[in-house]
């Protein structure tokens, strides 16, 4: 510790004592090594920060296209798609292939962020069904079962507690949320009587496609350890038969970083000290003795404090430099009086950085993500001068993916199996004329709500007769209304991504649509968006 | 006189501590002030104090929250030193006036960490500081305590608030309707909550009325949990059978079955506090068939209101709820064991509480006992040699089972808590009404005995409780800052050394101690520097100051209070009935300070100075050892050694005829030093006739 005395204060009439001598310098030579702390720093020294000394950044991406083309090439993703990693469908928990981390850290929090877009397969043409988009459905969902996949992030073989998408329970039932208006009646209906209907399989998640983010803090001892995205599908529990041979799902692009936050970093400063021998009876006090080998020496050496002379801790807030270039967050909602945002535009193929509106095809093209009168959701003005990670994470509020509704059984409704919603990050270099968007960031969801938003009754008392719909929130509230994560991580420096001349105009989210069994662009799904944000954060390396 | 053949040596080593006694062990001295013992069994001047963080100019290096210094208009409480983070943080700890500050270091001087406390000048008791699971606590017996983290954030310790009950909502029947049954109106899900009986009707299964209460206790970042709510309003099932209607043929109109039948809850949680970061939420079985104790229900990480669905079955519950207490205001702390030992609470100065091991802000209501039969206000708690002490003002209990306290000492009890320190010895040291007492191995002694004119004539009494101890491990002593008779601040240091007492008086007023616990192994003090050049106050206006006890540098405070070493009353024969003469006062010194100091003689129990001489000097003579020509100011570099200090003596020609006992007293003003050896005196008896005829008669004028 910190602020040291001498014994007394050397006077005229001192008697020259080689014991109180010793006793004026061997202090503060012992304070050197290796006890100065944060109390003899002045604020603002900023030390040159080591190399990934604050945080050390692991990034593992696999893009893979999902066997779509444009928006009008009629593709799909039927049981023949079988290019991606399947989920297990045995209920165990499966990596997400080649994207895990194995890292060796000293004492550290693990910032571990993941994601994954996965595809339950199995579109197919619905002959006879005239509808646009809805020519679609899809071969083992049948508009009401759900996909029961689940992500978890998993640490040297654990899970992580409260990273598992989905309820605990993972076999719970959950109630249908209605009230009969008499159930003591005497007619022959199963919706009298103390009992209630119940909805199964509704314990993971349920989209046919569907892109995931996973993200939790851990802390490991010194060592090394694996992280993986793990995944599995559960077993159904409702009266359907057993997940069929070609009932599967695929996971396609997907992402897993690991921020290694070290909290007790191993030793690795050099020891460093200085000698101030003590004074022995009758030793002759000379300009060498007593400035030289002694006050000269331990005053140079904490006039020019080297790394191992500081105690663990010495140096915090008041000291360090930042090493966070920045951090932003870029928000947009609808404009004052709208409810959501329009996006049509054609989808223009995996990983193609193509802008609506296309000179080739006016529908096609990516659309940035805006609050619908001219603010567009962006992160302005990047400039990066040195080794440097970015971590950008999006998040869009997709109220509805749009198509037309269309008949699944005599009660329940989808709007359509076939429609997506397509979003991914993207940017644009100062010396680039267009922005580029980030293939491993696509993501989509499909219209893959039944039953809801379709407007057709208002809901109410059931009635038994059988005959009605019930219905969910209004469409203002969106038919999928969900989040659509998006994540990616840049890398600036030498032998990385993106080199310092990088100078980034903006880093912004792109949106588009598609629709199976394309019948014309006027068909293409309206997706619906509310507000959305753009978080860039900017983590310098050190040097 | 006598000649030299009737001449004897009277010899004595230096006397290192101090007795006020006629007849004292000759190996005490009267008085023994700013002295402080060495290894080598000799007595040196002390040196400093000096200032911990000097008055310099850098206020336009630091923001809002700090200050360069503490102004005397804020009067000092208490200081506080430790490691936190397993030594990785520094905290120094002072409250002085309304604030508490915490040491921030070079260029940063003092961060004030909190703001509006009491700054009472008439407290009955200091403030206390301890520090458990990496949280400094702080208490002055008048506002909330408070605890410290090592990032500097302050909070109140624990909770003083019971948290209101949870709203509860759960189905209802309508008595009156004939179209539902049971449980179907209000909130009304399926769940797993019920009670199921299968015997309603001796056929089928059934639910049970039932009735489950919830409850609720506050979490803060430490750990610590409130009290529990009461109970909120019973949440009630009514009785429901899985066929009700026995009579219908219909075989698949009540096709329920018994989990139709359980429900689940909605518990409406209302906002915490500012500290609450997290709220626990409890329950209890049905109370109806099972039980009345709430079980652990979950953990909800929010302080925000929000309604919880409740929907575990009774027998998923977890642990039982600990009855728990508020955290009380209370004047007296320890640790003991992991946990935080509080004690004399404003509401029952006679209770003692435990806190939960590592929770020091988390009171069980079963953890707490009266130490004292009467109830007696609990003046003191220490954690000693494994066990637990309890003090009252009269009485000293042991609780080394808490449950059951045993009485040590009856009519020795402690008056001042901040007096309670522990020595290296393994004894620990407190100060008693009638002086202090140390306890060895559970045995209790009176160890101030030599000193009981001082400690029954010359403190204030009245003052005492506010008398603050630490133990230097550098000189050994246990020192305990006491306010002498008629003053109202601690400007007395009374030292003991585990066998000898001494005195310093430093113009200062410590109003608290504390040891530094790392590798310097400094004494603190927090006070204010007397003054005497103004007749309209006695206090330095300017500043509170942290002092470095015993350290001297040209940051120091001048004090002008004099080095005293005034011996005990020497005698020719046991009992001072011989007349004698002192012809010459030989004094063995150490080489400490090139000049002079003063030497004065007393005579038959009279301190009226009988002969006084100022030109002692406190090195000794110039011979070829050099070290009165190295001295530091005369040294030449290159030329002048560094010495070891010499023995030395000096002869005094006392000159005292005819006296029945004798005193000297050698004093000098600081910054000059004395090292004190030994003494020797050439005594020989007043002889010319009956040695006992020169003894005064009885109606001798």
């Amino acid at each position: 510790m910190s602020y040291i005395f001498p014994k007394r204060r050397l006077r005229d009439k001192d008697v020259l004592d080689p014991t109180e001598l010793n006793e004026d310098v061997a202090p503060a030579a012992e304070l050197y090594s290796g006890k100065l702390n944060q109390h003899n720093f002045e604020t603002g020294i900023e030390p040159t920060i080591a190399s990934e000394a604050y945080w050390k950044v692991y990034h593992q991406q696999q893009h893979q296209a999902p066997g779509w083309n444009t928006y009008n090439s009629g593709t799909r993703m039927d049981e023949d798609r079988t290019n991606g990693m399947q989920i297990p469908n045995d209920g165990s928990w499966a990596p997400v292939d080649d994207i895990t981390q194995t890292l060796t850290t000293t004492s550290s929090n693990l910032w571990i962020l993941s994601q994954a877009q996965y595809f339950w397969v199995g579109f197919q043409l619905n002959s006879g069904v005239a509808i646009p988009g809805s020519a679609v459905r899809h071969a083992h969902s049948l508009g009401t079962r759900p996909a029961r996949v689940q992500f978890a992030i998993r640490v040297n073989g654990s899970i992580v507690e409260g990273t598992t998408t989905g309820k605990s329970d993972v076999y719970e039932t959950v109630p249908q949320p209605w009230r009969p208006t008499d159930n003591s009646r005497t007619l022959s209906d199963d919706k009298a009587g103390p009992g209630s209907d119940y909805t199964e399989d509704t314990t993971a998640l349920g989209p046919e496609v569907f892109p995931v983010r996973v993200m939790a803090v851990y802390p490991v001892p010194p060592g090394t350890h694996t992280v993986e995205m793990v995944c599995r599908r559960l077993a159904r529990t409702s009266d359907v038969s057993p997940y069929a041979m070609k009932d599967r799902v695929y996971i396609y692009n997907r992402q897993l970083a690991v921020v290694d936050l070290p909290t007790y970093a191993a030793a690795a400063t050099t020891f460093s000290f200085v000698d101030a021998p003590a004074f022995e009876a009758e030793d002759v006090v000379s300009a060498e003795s007593l400035g030289t080998d002694r006050i000269d020496a331990v005053r140079e050496k904490l006039n020019s404090v080297e790394a191992g002379a500081a105690a663990r801790g010495a140096f915090n807030h008041y000291h360090l430099p930042s090493m966070m270039g920045s951090a932003t967050q870029q928000k947009t909602q609808p404009t004052s009086g709208s409810l959501s945002v329009g996006m049509k535009a054609g989808y223009p193929g995996f990983g193609q950085s193509v802008f609506y509106p296309d000179s080739s095809d006016p529908n096609m093209g990516w659309m940035q993500v805006s609050d619908g009168a001219g603010t567009y959701l962006q992160s302005d003005a990047i400039t990066i001068t040195e080794d440097s990670t970015l971590i950008v994470l999006g998040n869009v509020q997709l109220f509805d993916v749009g198509g037309t509704k269309q008949a699944v059984d005599s009660l329940a409704f989808k709007k359509a199996y076939g429609a997506y919603a397509c979003f991914c990050l993207g940017y644009k270099k100062s010396g680039d004329a267009a922005p580029t968007i980030a293939r491993a960031t696509e993501s989509y969801i499909n219209s893959f709500n039944t039953s809801w938003g379709d407007l057709a009754i208002n809901p109410g008392s059931y009635d038994i007769s059988g005959s009605d719909e019930y219905t969910g929130p209004a469409l203002s509230n969106g038919a999928e209304c969900v989040n659509v994560p998006l994540m990616w991580v840049m890398k600036f420096g030498q032998g990385e991504t993106f080199s310092f001349s990088d100078a980034l105009d903006y880093i912004t989210i792109f949106g588009s649509s598609r629709i199976d069994g394309f019948h014309s662009a006027a068909n293409l799904p309206d997706v619906e968006i509310g507000r959305a944000n753009l978080i860039v954060l900017h983590l310098k390396k050190g040097s | 006189m006598a000649g030299p053949a009737q001449q004897q040596t009277r010899r004595l080593v230096v006397p290192p501590g101090e007795a006020q006694r006629y007849y004292s062990a000759a190996s005490l001295a009267f008085k023994v002030q700013n002295f402080t013992a060495t290894p080598e069994g000799t007595i040196t001047s002390v040196l400093g104090p000096t200032a911990y963080e000097p008055l310099r100019d850098y206020s336009a290096h630091i923001g809002s929250d700090y200050v360069t210094a503490i102004y005397a208009s804020d009067t000092p409480h208490g200081i506080f030193q430790t490691n936190l983070q397993g030594g990785l943080v520094d905290m120094l700890v002072i409250r002085a006036g309304s604030k508490i500050y915490r040491h921030a270091g070079w260029y940063r001087g003092w961060e004030i960490l909190l703001t509006g406390l009491s700054s009472e000048n008439r407290p009955r008791f200091p403030d206390q500081f301890t520090v458990l699971n990496d949280l400094v606590i702080w208490t002055n017996g008048i506002d909330r305590p408070q605890a410290i983290a090592s990032d500097g954030s302050i909070a109140n310790l624990g909770f003083a608030e019971i948290p209101a009950p949870p709203d509860t909502a759960g189905p209802m029947s309508h008595l009156h309707d004939t179209a539902n049954f049971p449980n179907y109106y209000g909130y009304s899900w399926p769940g797993r909550i019920g009670t199921v009986g299968d015997v309603l009707n001796g056929q089928s299964g059934s639910l049970l009325s039932g009735a489950w209460y919830y409850y609720l206790r506050y979490e803060d970042s430490y750990g610590n949990l409130s009290a529990p709510s009461p109970a909120s309003r019973p949440t009630i099932v009514d009785t429901l059978s899985a066929s009700p209607n026995t009579g219908i043929t219909d075989a698949e109109f009540y096709d329920a079955e018994l989990a139709d039948l359980t429900r689940q809850f909605a518990v409406m949680l209302p906002e915490g506090p500012d500290e609450c970061v997290a709220m626990h939420v409890y329950r209890t079985p049905d109370t109806k068939h099972v039980s009345t104790i709430p079980r652990f229900l979950t953990r909800v990480p929010n302080k925000r209101a929000m309604t919880y669905p409740d929907n575990m079955a009774d027998s998923d519950l977890g642990s039982e709820m600990d009855s728990g207490v508020v955290v009380p205001v209370f004047r007296v702390m320890c640790t003991h064991q992991g946990r935080l030992v509080i004690a004399n609470t404003l509401e029952d100065p006679g209770i003692v509480r435990r806190s939960d091991p590592g929770f020091p802000g988390t009171f069980s209501s079963t953890e707490f006992v009266y130490p004292d039969s009467g109830g007696a206000e609990v003046t003191g708690v220490a954690s000693h040699d494994g066990a637990l002490l309890a003090f009252t003002e009269n009485s000293v209990y042991s609780l080394q089972d808490f449950s059951v306290p045993v009485p040590l000492a009856q009519g020795v009890g402690c008056v001042a808590p901040s007096s309670i320190r522990a020595m290296a010895n393994g004894a620990l040291i407190w100060l008693a009404r009638d002086g202090f007492y140390a306890m060895t191995g559970g045995a209790i002694s009176k160890v101030s005995t030599p000193i009981d004119r001082t400690v029954r004539n010359y403190l204030n009494r009245g003052r005492l409780g506010m008398s603050a101890a630490a133990y230097d491990s550098a000189s050994g002593e246990y020192r305990c800052a006491v306010p002498p008779a008629g003053e109202q601040h601690n400007t007395l240091i009374l030292c003991f050394d585990g066998a000898h007492w001494r005195r310093q008086r430093l113009d200062l007023h410590i109003a608290d101690f504390t040891a530094t616990n790392d590798w310097r192994q400094y004494l603190l003090g927090l006070g204010h520097k007397k003054i005497t050049s103004s007749a309209s106050k006695l206090w330095d206006s300017t500043r509170v100051e942290t002092y470095v006890m015993d350290r001297s540098t040209k940051h120091g405070v001048t004090t002008a209070e004099d080095i005293i070493y005034r011996s005990a009353w020497l005698r020719g024969d046991e009992l001072g009935l011989l007349p004698i003469n002192v012809r010459s006062m030989f004094v063995g010194m150490i080489d400490a300070w090139n000049d002079d100091v003063t030497i004065k003689f007393y005579r038959n129990g009279s301190w009226a100075e009988h002969v006084s001489m100022t030109d002692l000097k406190s090195i000794g003579v110039n011979d070829d050892s050099g070290v009165v020509t190295d001295v530091a100011g005369a040294a030449v570099l290159g030329t002048s050694k560094v010495h070891d200090p010499r023995l030395f003596w000096r002869q005094i020609p006392a000159g005292l005829e005819n006296v029945n006992s004798w005193a000297f007293e050698i004093s000098a003003t600081r910054p000059t030093r004395l090292h004190l050896a030994s003494f020797a005196f050439d005594i020989s008896a007043a002889t010319s006739g009956s040695v006992k005829g020169r003894i005064p008669l009885r109606s001798d004028t």
